[in-house]
């Protein structure tokens, strides 16, 4: 038996007002951000792009800034393969590279990055998903003028999971698998007002593993869309990103590769 | 409350109490000198005995008021011997959501009775219960239900004039509950407790009081049942495991007037708390269930190597503690004394408290095989004052405070529905010292008080090993309860016969909290990050009430007696922060400190009445 996190809703408003207030906030040296998971919706292309995001941080109502790597590589050691990532725009802090599909879902695969004369690594590997059984609109809500959709999937039989699930809009939630195992499960989300119809929303499922899975989970109450009414206190979140040269000099984000199943959905007049 | 454990003392997120102040006798709170015959909190004691029922004549009193109404009822079953008292409050459901959906909820009631029987001059025999519950609910796809139960059987028994005694059995539970119908289950948690207590007092003479007695308490943890709440729910019903413990407690304590001007508390508790056997429990490779990450030096959650089936029967874990209490008073003249004691208690259940969410879910957690209970050590010295014959008393008392074995959680830790809780706590130690002074105006058609408290409350949480960082570093930091400034005034002014006046006014530091040093952005998400624990502070908590009551003259020679009570709780509108959020604004995409504040200003009116 493991924790569980449920699937609550963003109720943090409920039962107070809220407002905008001046605070002033301390402010941290800035450190290296990247941002490196890897979506794989076909495995049978045959090539996979591979995007990283590099950024550094600022003080709370600062700008983010993207961030010059002097080097980025990504390599799978089971098959000896490496590949350097090549930035798209310059100063852009994108950086690209189109890698073979089979690379990415077999083995330890391993980021290198030089920065500012420093090195940094993350490990990972690869997470398959499920598919959406189905995704359709709801007519349910909670004070009235929310738009419901219900998402349906079953769950990988005979193994412990974890998912995340990309709403668009940046709406992220995670689960893991506790109270449904093997089982086809069925939950509803709810969109703020802002949702027209004939708008288009795409919903993925990212399978993750379990560290990612408690990464996602602090990231996505500490961005702000609760997790629920019992938020977990605030903390630094670290992914799996280590300075090898000064570890004190941690930097932020995470590196994952995640199978995804996508669908669309246009949404109707209620 | 009437002997019974209660686990969260408030309505409404602190707005009433819930102890219903028509149905309370008596109140006391120790906070430091604490008698033996307590144990079991390191903080400080409320013991609260409930009123008894007019065994004479029957009387009623209540209120009608805008926020919440009243009622209790009182009187004899058999004159001068046995009487009931049955109190009830409710507050009006949709009160504090007006801007929302008239579906949504938000509403508490209780309810207080008791029983009376006096059988002879030597035995009497005693039934209470309370019960209360607050709802909150959005439509019908949300209803959270939390409150405490309780009932006392006791019976007094007089082996003479010198010698009493008082037995009681306990019942208490705290239930919380949770319906979350969009998702599909139905969550239920709570604590249950039976308490047996056994207590002697001997008047041995009019400078020897020997009180001694025995306690047990058997509890049941039940952190959570998921069941599904509709039948086409995915969920599967499960039961997150029970945990049961067992707390026995025996005890001396002596109140010994020395002299005229020195009097002594002594005593000595024993206490042995047994955790017992449960349906499961997780197996760690050297005992050790927190994971240290020395690569990211980050704690995490470890990994169970097995998982073993105790059973039910044995014992995991057992602490036995001495708790030596003392405490000496001096009296110097019939103006001036002084006080000082030196208290031991050991605290066997752990609070983890959610510093950033105001919602009552707190966690509760026996100690066991990997938490130790807390152990407190605490040093008082007190001086007190009457000024102008007793028109005014002015007391002080200057205080530290040292706690073993005090837990906390680690970074990004989840606790809620959490069924290995030892995963993400790590032992440390809390220390607390302050400065309490209390001037009192006695007499007078102007009466009242006014209180400050200087405090420091701060742990600290070290690596288990040198490599580790700990918590904070191991560096000390501020416990959720730091208020370094505490001011309290209560004032009341009778006017005349018919109007008199109250005004009460409290000042308090800011909660101890983090305030994000940074931001980055991952995957379309602004986050927030944060420094060390609890090193900001939300804004200070300051707040004025205001209340006038009206008694009609003509009530004098009336049985039916009324007053109209006019009041304004937060009477400047002070949006204290329950908490303040940090995030980005989805419209405008800049981010924003958001300020949580629950109650603002509440103008009420109160019809009260009695006969």
């Amino acid at each position: 038996m493991r924790k569980l996190v449920l699937f609550f809703l963003f109720l943090g408003f409920l039962f107070g007002c809220q407002d905008v207030i001046e605070v002033e906030v301390p402010t941290d040296s800035p450190r290296l951000v990247i941002d490196a998971v890897v979506r794989i919706d076909d495995l049978e292309q045959s090539n996979t792009i591979l995007t990283v995001k590099a950024s550094e941080t600022s003080s709370f109502f600062g700008e983010i800034t993207p961030a010059q790597l002097n080097t980025i590589l990504i390599e799978n050691s089971a098959s000896n393969f490496s590949m350097v990532l090549v930035e798209e725009v310059a100063g852009s802090g994108i950086y690209l590279a189109e890698v073979p599909t089979t690379e990415l879902t077999a083995g330890p695969l391993r980021l290198s990055i030089d920065y500012n004369g420093q090195s940094y690594q993350a490990e990972t590997s690869f997470v398959p998903s499920v598919p959406i059984d189905e995704l359709r609109q709801g007519t349910t809500t909670l004070f009235g003028d929310e738009t419901e959709i219900i998402l349906s999937f079953t769950d990988i039989p005979d193994s412990v999971d974890f998912y995340l699930f990309d709403f668009d809009f940046d709406q992220y939630l995670v689960s893991e698998d506790t109270f449904y195992p093997g089982q086809s499960f069925q939950f509803s989300y709810f969109y703020d007002e802002d949702l027209e119809p004939q708008n288009i929303v795409n919903v993925s499922i990212l399978g993750i593993d379990e560290q990612f899975y408690n990464y996602m989970n602090q990231v996505i109450v500490q961005s702000g869309g609760d997790q629920g009414p019992f938020q977990t206190p605030s903390a630094t979140v670290k992914g799996n990103i280590v300075n090898n040269t000064d570890p004190e000099n941690f930097a932020l984000g995470y590196f994952a590769v995640c199978q995804t199943f996508t669908e669309s959905l246009e949404i109707a007049e209620n | 409350m009437d002997e019974a454990i209660i686990f969260n003392s408030s309505h409404l997120f602190g707005f009433f109490s819930v102890f219903n102040p028509d149905a309370i006798k008596d109140i006391k709170l120790y906070k430091g000198g604490i008698p033996a015959r307590y144990g079991g909190r390191v903080s400080s004691v409320l013991d609260i005995f409930q009123k008894e029922g007019n065994s004479k004549e029957f009387h009623a009193n209540g209120g009608i008021g805008a926020v919440a109404s009243r009622l209790l009822l009182e009187g004899p079953i058999i004159k001068d011997k046995a009487a009931f008292l049955i109190g009830g409050r409710g507050s009006y459901a949709h009160l504090f959501l007006p801007l929302f959906d008239q579906d949504n909820t938000a509403y508490f009631y209780d309810l207080n009775t008791k029983i009376n029987y006096n059988i002879n001059d030597r035995n009497s025999i005693f039934l209470s219960g309370y019960f209360g519950r607050d709802v909150f609910g959005i439509s019908e796809s949300f209803v959270n239900t939390y409150g405490n139960a309780l009932g006392n059987f006791r019976w007094n028994h007089l082996f003479s004039d010198k010698l009493f005694s008082n037995l009681s059995l306990i019942y208490s539970d705290y239930y919380y509950g949770l319906k979350l119908d969009f998702v599909g289950f139905n969550w239920n948690s709570g604590i249950q407790n039976f308490n047996v207590k056994y207590d002697l007092k001997n008047y041995v003479n009019d400078k020897l009081q020997i009180n001694y007695g025995i306690n047990n308490i058997y509890y049941q943890f039940n952190p959570g049942k998921i069941e599904p709440s509709n039948p086409t729910s995915g969920i599967v019903e499960e039961q997150l495991i029970q945990k049961y413990a067992n707390e026995f407690a025996a005890y001396i304590d002596v109140e010994h007037d020395i002299s005229e001007n020195l009097s002594l508390g002594y005593g000595l508790r024993f206490s042995n708390f047994i955790r017992l056997g449960q349906d499961e429990l997780n197996v760690y490779a050297n005992d050790n269930p927190v994971f240290y990450n020395s690569d990211l030096k980050i704690y995490q959650e470890g990994t169970p190597i097995e998982t073993i089936n105790p059973g039910r029967k044995g014992s995991l874990a057992t602490f036995n503690n001495f708790e030596p209490r003392f405490s000496l008073a001096y009296t110097l003249n019939d103006n001036t004394s002084f006080k000082t004691s030196y208290t031991r208690l050991a605290q066997y259940l752990h609070l983890l408290s959610n510093t950033s969410s105001p919602t009552p879910l707190d966690v509760w957690t026996p100690s066991g095989p990997f938490t130790k209970p807390q152990l407190l050590d605490q040093y008082a010295f007190g001086f007190f004052r009457n000024i102008k014959n007793g028109e005014y008393s002015l007391e002080s008392e200057v205080f530290y405070k040292d706690i073993q074995n005090r837990i906390d959680y680690i970074d990004g830790a989840n606790l809620i529905a959490n069924d290995a809780i030892e995963q993400v706590i790590l032992n440390g130690e809390a220390r607390a010292y302050g400065l309490e002074l209390l001037l009192r105006k006695n007499e007078g058609q102007f009466q009242g008080w006014l209180a400050y408290t200087l405090s420091k409350s701060e742990q600290r949480t070290p690596g288990r090993t040198i490599e580790e960082v700990g918590i904070n570093n191991g560096a000390w930091y501020n416990t959720p309860y730091d208020k370094t400034h505490d001011i309290s005034f209560y004032g009341s002014y009778d006017l005349n016969e018919k109007w008199s006046f109250n005004t009460n006014f409290v000042f308090q530091t800011g909660q101890p909290t983090n305030y994000p040093i940074g931001q980055f952005e991952f995957q379309g998400l602004t986050i927030p990050y944060y420094g060390l624990r609890n090193s900001e502070r939300l804004p200070a908590y300051h707040r004025l009430d205001l209340s006038a009551t009206m008694t009609p003259r003509k009530n004098k020679n009336r049985k039916w007696k009324a007053e109209w009570v006019f009041s304004i709780y937060n009477a400047y509108n002070r949006r204290n922060a329950a908490s303040i959020n940090f995030s980005r604004n989805q419209d405008t995409g800049a981010n924003e400190a958001i300020r949580t504040s629950i109650f603002g200003i509440v103008p009420a009116v109160t019809y009260n009445f009695k006969f």
